[in-house]
């Protein structure tokens, strides 16, 4: 039996340090993914700890049957879904000029990179992300899952409950719909 | 703005750090959580009595639609027809002690004892009543007829060796014309004596 398979055989037995640990594991990437979904510091906290409570109440109904991560994954997108569906989330229009605390989101530039190059990657990233924030967030949801926290297709059909195929065809038309929200963007940027 | 640029850019993003205090504001709610109760799963015991309802819905239609199909003993449809059989039988030693009497003795038969079961009917004509009836009766001695009704003209019989049906045919054609006959084997046979 592997650690993770332990702590939650532990957990469930009632053991909160082992959730702890469980919580520790997953605590980040289920933030980032609630707040590349929210683009709030406070509702991706919020949105966090209400996962992992979900999760240590459904803790008892878990079955091995799929992955512990696709699971905590699952709780955290209905979760976001749920709150935009309920319009806690705000949509964000072609106006917004800024998103929270995008400049510090960025690698810092490789050491070959130019200040002035650091300078339009920066610019493009904040223009990518308030791209991203503008879909739809059936369409956000799988940018944020592939492109920026890199998980497998698999996975995210797995997370969606979709085919396989499904997903690759969403991953495919959010990328062509966050292109032409960029092209638009730009076209607006250019003519201002 | 090229495809593998965004693509680029995005996966250069770093992981952001977890605000100040998450720590213990999420411990501090877990700790008013109740104790997680293994091994419940409302969905399953939803899914599994859905499934005995279905099942059971099934069973239900199927056994109107088609009775045979699950030919379960029930009070209503198998022991019925066994308590009537019984009670036929019964009728029919009644017959055989009554067999004796002469044609009259109509209130010691129960002409309804065969009422909805499928019997043979023949209608004889004859010249002579009496002597028909007389004729009937020898041949319930030669054949072991049971007579299990007799209502003046109307004679309702049951034949013990289904081998004599053609020879007692035969000897019922001898009696008189017959004008009308509708056969059906192993039931009782249903004999209507007219007088031209």
């Amino acid at each position: 039996m592997n650690r993770e398979a332990e702590l939650i055989k532990s957990a469930k037995a009632g053991s909160l340090p082992a959730f702890e640990e469980l919580v520790i594991s997953y605590e980040k990437k289920i933030y980032n993914y609630c707040f590349r979904m929210t683009n709030s510091i406070e509702d991706a906290e919020d949105l966090t700890q209400e996962v992992f409570i979900r999760v240590y109440r459904k803790l008892g109904s878990f079955r091995a049957t799929s992955k512990f991560s696709s699971w905590i994954y699952r709780i955290a997108h209905n979760l976001c879904i749920d709150r935009y569906r309920r319009g806690r989330i705000p949509s964000i229009s072609l106006s917004a000029t800024k998103l929270e605390n995008d400049q510090k989101d960025m690698d810092l530039p490789s050491r070959e990179q130019t200040p002035e190059e650091c300078l339009i990657s920066r610019e493009q990233l904040d223009l990518i992300l308030k791209c991203i924030a503008m879909l739809k967030p059936k369409y956000r949801s799988v940018i944020v899952m592939r492109d920026i926290q890199d998980l497998a297709y698999e996975e995210i059909a797995t997370i969606l409950k979709l085919p396989m195929g499904t997903v690759k065809s969403q991953i495919s038309r959010a990328r062509a719909r966050l292109r032409e929200t960029i092209a638009s963007m730009l076209e607006g940027g250019e003519g201002a | 703005m090229k495809k593998q640029d965004i693509k680029k850019i995005l996966a250069s993003l770093d992981e952001r750090d977890l605000p100040e205090g998450f720590h213990s504001r999420l411990k501090n709610k877990l700790k008013q959580e109740p104790r997680p109760k293994a091994g419940v799963n409302s969905k399953g015991w939803y899914r599994l009595a859905a499934g005995i309802a279905a099942l059971f819905i099934i069973f239900v239609a199927v056994r109107l639609a088609e009775p045979s199909i699950f030919p379960f003993r029930t009070k209503s449809s198998d022991q019925a027809p066994a308590e009537a059989t019984n009670q036929l039988d019964v009728e029919a030693e009644e017959g055989k002690d009554n067999s004796n009497r002469p044609a009259n003795g109509k209130e010691t038969f129960d002409s309804e004892s065969t009422q909805g079961s499928k019997s043979s009917q023949i209608q004889i004509s004859v010249d002579d009543m009496e002597a028909a009836k007389a004729a009937l009766y020898k041949l319930k001695d030669k054949y072991q007829l049971i007579i299990m009704s007799e209502d003046g003209q109307l004679f309702e019989l049951r034949l013990e060796d289904e081998d004599d049906w053609a020879s007692l045919y035969t000897d019922l054609q001898a009696i008189g014309s017959i004008k009308q006959d509708e056969l059906i084997s192993g039931g009782p046979i249903s004999i209507y004596i007219i007088e031209d």
